[in-house]
């Protein structure tokens, strides 16, 4: 923008320069067809000159820095949706876990572990409380079937 | 039976608020914030409340202009009066009435551009602020590309517009003054093709600059909101079929999210969007009471007979009519911005 507004200031500038030697060589009532050549020439090269030097080497540089903070903000906004939802599944499993264990009458701790993946999935479970043999079963059962979690990734403790 | 209790208990625990925190529009600072509400209730009201109270705050302006504007018309009426009885003087009153006009609108041009670039900044300013806000909550909702899209556009021509006005068409306002005193003062059209081109390079930059802008967001709201609507559509399928129990989980707690973020947002959005007009309307209404007030003396000074100064004086309106565009231009810039944004996805 700089270069714009250098670019325009020349150009007025050469204007009222032109402006005042016409005005000045006809009040002296000179040849002014030479005079209103010259001054063509030199407001002809004052509108040329500055156009080749124009760089974009820097509008590259503000793009690539706007791409950059658009993906600070963008990857901000996608780490919150990741992390309410991963709070929301982690506690709507946990709660659906403590449901069916209150249904089997009994006392447990139940802490459900997610995946890093969006959207999480459940990787792995902790139930902590004394549990029968019988209720451990079908509670094993229903983790693998209904929640998607295997054998071997539940915890008993 | 168990199984729809059972689903009842999941649903009302599904309603977990997201934070708050990281959706609020940003506070705004200096004399904007007095013109806020404290209590917001309905965003019509919230506008004709921050419109009272710049009103109430113009009594001192409306003093200045009516002082500024009896001045001119009594400048022109003793320079026409003196014009009549010295006939053989004409050029020396046409002189003497551009430098008493120069003199007495000079200072509160000068005073009305500043206010108008530091309008202008502060509602950059504010915008860099605000922007990130919006585009998190925008991607937190999904939309991920018309996220990046508007932000990348509205920060390229917010810049683009506040540096043209602040290095090109501020330094011009400048030169077309000074043109158009010379006229006035030696009654010939000084580079008369030079001031239209001045004129005419200040009026069609700002509106070339928010016809562009504004078919951007056109083109980037249909064809990224098309793409993020589609990707959060073909999420929540992919979702509810795959696993059993756990699928609906993760496909209602992505509604609920979806809910509670849109919600914010759109909060987040009408409260910038207040902000923005509380930022532009105190310096927008002061610039535009003299405005309408030297157009009707210059109306005046043209019926009592010199058209020169009224000339003079229209031109100096002019300059006010382009400080309205430009402060307007960047308001409104970020307004159609900030409803981009609030449209969300789809």
């Amino acid at each position: 923008m700089e270069l714009v507004r250098q670019y325009l200031m020349s150009l007025v500038a050469a204007s009222i320069i032109v402006g005042i030697v016409t005005s000045v060589v006809r009040m002296k009532g000179g040849n002014n067809s030479v005079i209103r050549l010259v001054c063509g020439i030199f407001l002809a090269l004052v509108m040329l000159r500055p156009v080749l030097k124009l760089e974009i080497r820097d509008y590259m540089r503000f793009y690539k820095d706007v791409s950059l903070d658009s993906s600070y903000a963008v990857d901000a906004g996608k780490n919150i949706a990741r992390d309410e939802m991963h709070k929301i599944i982690k506690e709507n499993l946990e709660a659906y876990i403590l449901d069916k264990a209150s249904a089997l009458q009994l006392d447990v701790d139940v802490n459900v572990y997610l995946t890093e993946d969006l959207p999480p999935a459940p990787d792995s479970v902790t139930i902590q409380g004394a549990v029968s043999p019988y209720n451990k079963q079908v509670l094993q059962s229903f983790l693998a079937e209904e929640i998607g979690i295997p054998k071997e990734q539940q915890i008993w403790q | 039976m168990k199984r729809i209790l059972m689903l009842l208990f999941l649903v009302v625990l599904i309603t977990v608020p997201v934070k708050a925190e990281e959706f609020t529009a940003p506070p705004v600072e200096g004399s904007a914030q007095d013109l806020l509400p404290e209590e917001s209730t309905s965003f019509g009201e919230d506008i004709w409340y921050i419109f009272k109270e710049a009103i109430s705050n113009l009594r001192p302006d409306i003093t200045q202009a009516a002082g500024i504007c009896a001045g001119l018309i009594s400048v022109v009426m003793v320079c026409s009066v003196f014009g009549c009885y010295k006939p053989m003087a004409e050029k020396t009153v046409r002189l003497a009435s551009t430098i008493c006009i120069a003199v007495l609108l000079i200072k509160p041009s000068n005073t009305f551009i500043q206010l108008g670039v530091s309008t202008i900044n502060q509602l950059c300013e504010y915008g860099k602020l605000f922007l990130p806000v919006m585009t998190t909550a925008l991607a937190a909702e999904g939309g991920i590309t018309s996220a990046t899209g508007l932000y990348a556009g509205t920060v390229v021509f917010n810049t683009l517009l506040s540096t043209g006005i602040t290095k090109l068409i501020v330094p011009m306002i400048y030169i077309f003054l000074v043109l158009c005193i010379a006229e006035g003062a030696t009654g010939e059209n000084v580079l008369k093709n030079l001031k239209d081109f001045i004129k005419w390079l200040m009026t069609w930059s700002l509106k070339i600059s928010l016809y562009l802008f504004t078919g951007y967001l056109g083109i980037t709201g249909v064809v990224s909101g098309t793409v993020d609507a589609a990707s959060v559509k073909a999420a929540k399928l992919a979702l509810s079929g795959f696993v059993p129990v756990v699928g609906g989980v993760m496909s209602d707690a992505s509604e609920a999210i979806l809910v509670s973020v849109r919600t914010m947002k759109n909060a987040a959005g009408v409260g910038g969007m207040l902000a923005f007009i509380a930022i532009c309307i105190t310096p927008f209404l002061k610039i535009a009471l003299h405005y309408i007030l030297l157009k009707l003396t210059a109306a005046v000074c043209a019926v009592l007979g010199d058209k020169a100064s009224g000339k003079l004086i229209e031109n100096f309106t002019s300059i006010m009519g382009i400080l309205l565009a430009m402060a307007g231009t960047v308001c409104l810039l970020h307004i159609v911005s900030t409803v981009c944004f609030m449209k969300g996805v789809g």
